[in-house]
């Protein structure tokens, strides 16, 4: 029985790994690019997973929420990059760009409180099935949500290494100066990599969605996970993110089973704290 | 002549201070005193993680005054009600408390189910001279952390478990599982129930508890024992559709019995919603009162837009908890007509009025009769026992206050407590 | 020269305008100070330093805590308790800083959060020694001054103190910042690399700078203590964190004034706009602080020092 409550809680593990990382490269987009540190980044996640409320509820189908959350998001996006985040992403210090995300991230939690209200809600589950496991089963949706992560992550790579504007955003995040001098239009990069990391979270949110209970403040429960994989992962390292998001789910997962959860929770960030210790740059150098 | 103007002089000054102690004994003031308003001011959270409970509250306290109002007030002065939000953060409410009192002189306070803010305004309501009636869960709010400032016009989280725990070993097996939220409520339900238990031989598997903001309750579940028939869950909100949900998805398939279900839809607890229970301070549903209250409640219902299911109109509020802030405002009106209050100078005749005071069902107290017991300034009133049932929360059982009073003996005397 | 005056005459005010506030002004200006002394806290570690800690919760929380327990539970005096928190606090803040200080900047940030998450989780859950959520309250000893025994609760009382420990403390930073010491820590935050090659200790330099900030923050918290009367786990969440971060930058990185500022406009229309709309109040703020930070990005005290040295030149 131990065995297979450890093994649940493993598998567990590598799926929020999945998810987990999958939003943290979203945080870790618009930092390494932008020097952003986008505090609002929690309260993105909970529209996606707000939008998903309502597709699945008046759409009928959860599964149209995977398109139009990102979508969604990436409007809400544009209007907050255009309407403040641009006069001063360039040149100021990164406490400017922090109150803003503050802000930000006051005014969507509050509008998603007054039209979502503040009682959880839930999606029936698009994958009602179950593994067997040993003794016990194990949703197949969260199977599908974990591979979902990593097909994005892929996508993301993929994007970043063969396309024109994934050049742009490699190059601007090395060197914005001469990118621009070779034409690369730094300001719509600017304000893409910003979508794109925003995107990233709503699209978590969405994922996350049947897995647990909407609420306006949902974000909170994983900014700051999210944060410390992404500094713990080596600022701006995909594959760090990946290594540091999963080793963070695991520890916790394993722990938990075998000790008490909350003593798993402080041996994860125990964990973590170890890992900077003994590589302060971040898991990967790359 | 010089004598005559003395004389003129003297008798004018003796006029002067003749008038200035008239107005002092009270005559003029205290006429101003009765037609003056009554304020009654209220921190409730209407925003933050416990914004469906304050909303609820703020709905139906403010239909309460209304409706005293169009009645000819409390002691035929008009009541104010002026509301602040606590924004579910204990230092913001105990700011927004003094605000009420300090700035908008507030007579009388309610204040949220946030039990931080219960405990910090002990010594707030006693510095101000205020009285101020919590609807927080936390025991010690009418225990040691408390004081004769502060009434409580709602059972508490302690109340709830032991009913639940008598309940569930009555209906529901003989060994069950403990798990929770890592923090005060949480493990005062399993605690409390544990504790009930042991007295009517339940035995209690284990016990684990989970950090806050826990996301995902998968490796918790997946320790329940083969054995246990049921599962008690100190859990809020959000956390309570999560668990629910994930139990389901699991393969677990015993009762659970959880701290609260506000605000939350049978469809929200997804194909876990047959197994969820509920020990909460109010039945949802019209018909889980009994006969002689339902009346009463059907009519508390109309007025302040609760239908017979227990939702609101905007259905983001249920019934269970809200009804605190209606009977808050009636404890007041009750508690200042019989004791011939007029002034903050008459708290204390105010706290003996409360004191032992017995009260029926009626249009003011639609929940049932109840007892705001002396000695802890504790309301005694009856447990609903909830649970997801073919679409609906229904009631399953109530325990009544009667019962529930010699389970739970006061812990302080605060009618030993001299004020100042 | 002028900026010294400014500063008296500012303080001279203080003193003598409490007396015509009323008495919930009174108080709100007792947090505001309390709340800036908690943001200088902030802004010796960040704005002086260049070190952004993402965890001043742990002081505030632990601060309270320090003067809240020893009070609760051994009947001390104010005086003895304010002791106890300095000492333990600059104890707990050396030896954090000296495990942290070996990190640069983004790494110390993670490690910040965390150990505020840490202290966040071990307070919640030892709930007999903090009172976890529910917290746990005290009577707050009187004001011993050794010819008279004044109660700490009157709201004159309470607001000179907290004035005088505010300024005393703000004094001290500010001289800090003037001798070469404060001079050296100054330089590491303008360029780390360049200090240490002109021979400047930088980790010493950053664990002293780290260790004055947790007192100042300590302290606020243990004032804030003293003021409610109260405390509970929440004082470690990390929401105190963002406030302390956000009145700082809102009032000027890096100008000590700008932390007593922060607070004094942000929680004076907090207060004034949630009255007005209980729903909106949140939206409107983060509008505002949104439009400040644009149109003043170096904060409001931080604004207004650029803009009266550009018209000195």
């Amino acid at each position: 029985m131990m065995a297979s409550t450890i093994a649940l809680s493993l598998i567990n593990g590598v799926v929020w790994g999945c998810i987990l990382s999958m939003v943290s490269l979203g945080l870790t987009l618009i930092y390494g690019q932008l020097n952003i540190i986008n505090i609002a980044h929690g309260a993105m996640y909970a529209i996606g997973a707000v939008v998903a409320f309502y597709v699945a509820t008046f759409l009928g189908s959860w599964g149209y929420s995977l398109l139009i959350s990102p979508l969604v998001m990436a409007v809400i996006s544009v209007v907050i990059y255009v309407s403040s985040l641009r006069f001063r992403v360039v040149g100021y210090p990164l406490s400017v760009t922090l109150i803003i995300s503050y802000g930000v991230m006051f005014i969507l939690e509050q509008l998603t409180l007054l039209i979502f209200g503040g009682a959880p809600r839930y999606i029936p589950n698009p994958l009602p099935y179950q593994i067997g496991f040993f003794d016990k089963t194990y949703p197949v949706y969260r199977i599908f949500a974990a591979l979902f992560s990593l097909a994005t992550i892929g996508a993301l790579l993929g994007f970043l290494g063969k396309t024109k504007m994934g050049l742009w955003i490699r190059a601007t995040s090395q060197d914005n100066d001469t990118a621009s001098a070779m034409g690369v239009p730094v300001p719509t990069v600017y304000m893409f990599t910003f979508v794109l990391g925003s995107v990233l979270a709503a699209l978590g949110g969405a994922l996350v969605s049947p897995m647990t209970s909407i609420t306006h403040h949902m974000g909170a429960e994983i900014i700051i996970d999210a944060f410390i994989v992404v500094i713990v992962a080596g600022f701006g390292s995909i594959p760090g993110t990946i290594v540091a998001a999963l080793i963070l789910s695991l520890t916790c997962g394993f722990f938990s089973v075998v000790t008490s959860p909350v003593l798993a929770k402080g041996i994860s960030l125990g964990v973590m704290i170890a890992i900077l210790y003994w590589r302060p740059e971040g898991i990967m150098r790359y | 002549m010089k004598g005559g103007n003395m004389m003129g002089k003297r008798k004018i000054i003796f006029v002067m201070v003749l008038t200035l102690i008239w107005m002092h004994l009270g005559a003029f003031s205290s006429e101003a005193a009765e037609k003056k308003p009554i304020r009654i001011g209220a921190v409730y959270d209407l925003t933050g993680g416990l914004s469906v409970y304050g909303n609820g509250s703020n709905m139906t306290a403010k239909a309460a005054v209304e409706r005293i109002n169009k009645t000819g007030g409390i002691a035929g002065r008009p009541v104010e009600y002026i509301v602040e939000d606590g924004a579910t953060d204990a230092a913001t409410g105990l700011r927004k408390f003094r605000k009420l009192v300090q700035k908008d002189e507030c007579d009388f306070i309610l204040l949220s189910c946030n039990s931080g803010l219960g405990i910090g305004a002990a010594p707030l309501a006693k510095e101000l001279d205020t009285i101020a009636f919590s609807e927080g869960t936390a025991r010690e709010i009418t225990g040691k952390k408390g004081n004769r400032y502060i009434f409580r016009q709602i059972d508490n989280a302690e109340m709830a478990a032991i009913a639940m725990a008598q309940f569930a070993a009555k209906e529901l097996g003989k060994s069950a599982y403990g798990m929770g939220a890592d923090y005060e409520w949480g493990h005062s339900v399993v605690d409390t129930t544990e504790k009930v238990f042991g007295k009517v031989g339940v035995k209690m598997l284990g016990k684990d508890f989970s950090p806050i903001g826990t996301l995902d309750f998968v490796p918790y579940l997946g320790k329940v024992p083969k054995g246990a028939h049921f599962i008690v869950a100190g859990y809020f909100t959000a956390d309570v559709v999560k668990l629910a949900n994930q139990a389901w998805e699991l393969g677990l398939r015993v009762p659970i019995f959880v701290g609260t279900l506000q605000s939350i839809r049978y469809e929200d607890l997804g194909p876990g919603a047959e197994l969820v229970w509920c020990g909460t301070y109010g039945s949802r549903s019209l018909d889980g009162y009994p006969s002689d209250v339902r009346s009463f409640q059907k009519a508390y219902r109309q007025i302040v837009g609760l239908d017979d299911e227990g939702w609101d109109r905007t259905g983001k509020l249920s019934a269970e908890y809200i009804w605190a802030g209606w009977e808050g405002v009636y404890w007041v009106k009750k508690g200042v007509e019989e004791s011939g209050w007029t002034t903050k100078k008459d708290n204390l005749k105010f706290m003996k009025a409360l004191e032992g005071a017995r009260v029926k069902a009626s249009p003011e107290f639609p929940t049932g009769s109840k007892m705001m017991r002396a000695e802890d300034h504790q309301v005694i009133a009856d447990i609903y026992v909830i649970k997801g049932e073919k679409g609906k929360v229904v009631t399953k059982g109530c325990m009544r206050g009667e019962e529930l009073l010699p389970q739970y003996p006061p812990n302080v005397d605060f009618t030993k407590e001299a004020l100042q | 020269m002028k900026y010294r005056l400014l500063l008296i005459g500012i303080f001279l005010l203080l003193i003598v305008v409490p007396n015509f506030l009323t008495s919930f002004y009174k108080q709100l200006l007792i947090e505001i100070l309390i709340f800036g002394l908690f943001s200088l806290g902030f802004d010796i570690i960040f704005g002086f330093t260049g070190l952004l800690n993402f965890g001043t919760s742990v002081f505030f929380g632990l601060g309270g805590y320090l003067a809240l327990l020893p009070i609760l539970h051994w009947n001390v005096g104010l005086w003895i308790a304010l002791l106890i928190t300095i000492v333990i606090c600059s104890l707990f803040s050396f030896v954090y800083g000296l495990s942290i200080s070996r990190f640069k900047s983004h790494y110390f940030v993670a490690f910040t959060i965390v150990v505020s998450m840490i202290f966040f989780y071990i307070a919640m859950a030892k709930r007999p020694l903090t009172g976890s959520d529910e917290g746990l309250t005290i009577k707050v000893p009187p004001l011993d001054l050794g010819f008279v025994s004044l109660r700490f609760s009157h709201p004159m009382v309470k607001y000179y103190f907290v004035l005088g420990v505010c300024s005393l403390v703000f004094f001290l930073v500010w001289k800090f910042f003037h001798t070469p010491y404060g001079k050296a820590i100054i330089a590491v935050r303008e360029n780390e690399e360049r200090a240490r090659l002109l021979g400047y200790n930088t980790r010493n330099l950053k664990v002293i700078s780290f260790t004055l900030s947790g007192v100042v923050s300590g302290l606020a918290g243990a004032l804030y203590v003293l003021h409610l009367g109260f405390s509970s786990a929440h004082s470690f969440f990390w929401l105190w964190t963002a406030r302390s971060v956000w009145w700082t930058i809102i009032g000027g990185v890096g100008t000590l004034f700008g932390a007593f500022v922060g607070p004094g406009v942000l929680v004076f229309f907090e207060d004034l706009i949630s009255t007005w709309n209980p729903d909106l109040y949140l939206i409107i703020m983060g509008i505002i602080m949104i439009l400040v930070i644009i149109l003043a990005p170096q904060g409001i005290v931080g604004s207004i020092q650029t803009v009266l040295t550009k018209r000195g030149k």
